[in-house]
């Protein structure tokens, strides 16, 4: 049942990877390793589903930084390279962006034409809609550049993959959280969460 | 042996029901089925040693399974066999449903049954007469599973599909059943035509050979009053687009079905999206806060020989 999941299992295997290098026996402060975990739970989860574009700008943003790079390697391996390059930092082919602009040009002229009759609730609407989109690119990695119904079409994928994280963090949470003495031995964990 | 049960429930049902109605019934009704004998599966694994009955799979194996069923909704947008299911209203989903079953029933695959699952549901749910709100829909916030490639391909190369574009997404459900209605939109492969009518004969040639295949064309057609310019046309197909992922997002958004309006939907989908953000940090505060003495590197050899044994997954 668990072995047939393949994004759950991607994503399980490599957030234990990233916590054995990471974390195991090390001495970090709490802060750390707080961040050190959420690294690897959001690593892990982006590249468990690599058809999606947020997951290539989450791993990109998260490699702009040096000191999360020796965690990124160690958890991505082969993967690391294709993954960090920037060849798709500009993601737009230029003639979309054309017509982005001029759509942009276009609707700003028909909004000038309707702001001499005053506001009308349609326009305060659509107005209402722009600050959210905006918001939302904001949330969603890698958002900025994507046109309206792909960027709801990454949100739709981000929020699955979101809770599939949040499920899975807290089994994990639940899993190891036993006041068990006999947790610490090799074999013994392995049966006790499996 | 099918045809034969779907035009007897056709023949045999009384006037409230069309014949599609019941094949999709049918259809849930088969792959509840399906999917109580494939629930049956976990069942015969061992339990673990040390197990107080929570055992890691099973916590796993249910949101897990919701999980994939959720996640295997968007790697593919197109539907065939949505299309297929709502076009000939069966026979054909059927046939496309017992493929997937002769092919991968040996191998165990389970993924491909919630996801039919869900795809059907969705199917149901989203059709002009569905009123009946199937048990599972409540549980599997109604994302179709496998659309296009999926129920041939092995459950490892789902994750590598791409996200293809949406033209068959809201897919062929309105040519059958809204052929009385003027204004139909139909989605197929084919160039944008400007008929204000309503050709049944064509419908149905689009949604047969409409099946399969990711073109960039998306067949618009212009509603009855309506105008035909080009732009509009463009505008509308766009609007469409949009407006089809909204819904999805507000089917996947608790709470977000019974609001209407664009902006407070993205509201909440902003909130939503927040607080799962908020929730990974505090799992992860938590999960530091976990007995820092843990041994991870016993998991190591697990995980490894957890992928020796299983065969096919």
């Amino acid at each position: 049942m668990h072995a047939s999941n393949s994004f759950t299992e991607i994503f399980l295997k490599h957030m234990l990877l990233g916590l054995q290098n990471g974390v195991a026996s090390k001495n970090m402060s709490f802060l750390q390793r707080k961040r050190a975990i959420k690294l690897t739970a959001d690593v892990a989860m982006a590249f468990a589903k690599d058809g999606a574009k947020w997951s290539h700008a989450l791993i990109m943003n998260l490699s702009k930084k040096t000191e999360n790079r020796t965690l990124l390697r160690s958890i991505l391996g082969r993967e690391y390279e294709r993954l960090t390059k920037p060849c798709l930092s500009w993601k737009m082919p230029r003639a979309k962006k054309i017509l982005q602009r001029s759509f942009k040009m276009h609707s700003r002229i028909k909004k000038g034409a309707r702001q001499l009759r005053g506001v009308n609730a349609a326009s305060v609407r659509a107005g209402a809609a722009v600050t959210r989109t905006k918001v939302l690119k904001r949330l969603v990695p890698g958002g900025e550049h994507l046109d309206d119904s792909s960027l709801l079409e990454e949100t739709l994928d981000y929020v699955i993959s979101l809770r599939a994280q949040v499920d899975l963090m807290h089994l994990l949470v639940k899993a190891l959280d036993v006041p068990n003495p006999n947790l610490c031995n090799k074999g013994e964990s392995g049966e006790f969460l499996f | 042996m099918e045809p034969t049960r779907s035009s007897d429930a056709g023949s045999g049902n009384s006037g409230t029901y069309t014949p599609e109605i019941a094949e999709s019934i049918r259809f849930e009704e088969e792959i509840q089925s399906l999917m109580r004998e494939n629930t049956m599966h976990p069942g015969l694994e061992p339990p673990p040693v040390g197990g107080g009955g929570s055992s890691f799979t099973a916590l796993l194996g249910l949101p897990a399974n919701q999980a994939v069923e959720l996640l295997h909704e968007p790697e593919s947008e197109e539907s065939p066999a949505v299309a297929i299911a709502s076009a000939s209203g069966g026979e054909m989903w059927r046939f496309r449903l017992r493929d997937p079953k002769a092919l991968t029933l040996p191998s165990g695959c389970s993924p491909t049954f919630p996801s039919n699952a869900a795809l059907v549901e969705r199917a149901a749910r989203l059709s002009v007469f569905a009123t009946e709100d199937s048990p599972e829909a409540a549980s599997v916030p109604s994302h179709s599973g496998d659309r296009s490639t999926k129920p041939k391909a092995e459950p490892a190369d789902s994750d590598s599909q791409p996200i293809c574009p949406i033209p068959g997404e809201r897919p062929q459900r309105p040519a059958k059943r809204k052929e009385a209605d003027k204004g139909n939109k139909v989605k197929g492969p084919a160039k944008k035509t400007k008929s204000a009518e309503e050709g049944s004969a064509k419908g149905a040639e689009e949604n047969t050979s409409g099946s399969g295949e990711k073109l960039p064309y998306v067949h618009v057609r212009a509603r009855r009053g309506q105008a035909t310019d080009s732009h509009s046309l463009a505008e509308r197909a766009r609007r469409e687009k949009i407006n089809a992922r909204m819904k999805l997002l507000q089917e996947l958004v608790p709470g977000c079905s019974k609001i209407s309006g664009t902006a407070l939907v993205l509201d909440e989908i902003i909130n939503h999206v927040q607080s799962l953000q908020r929730q990974v940090e505090v799992l992860s505060m938590r999960l530091a806060a976990v007995n820092p003495r843990i041994d991870f590197s016993g998991l190591d050899s697990f995980l490894s020989a957890e992928h020796r044994c299983t065969p096919t997954s």
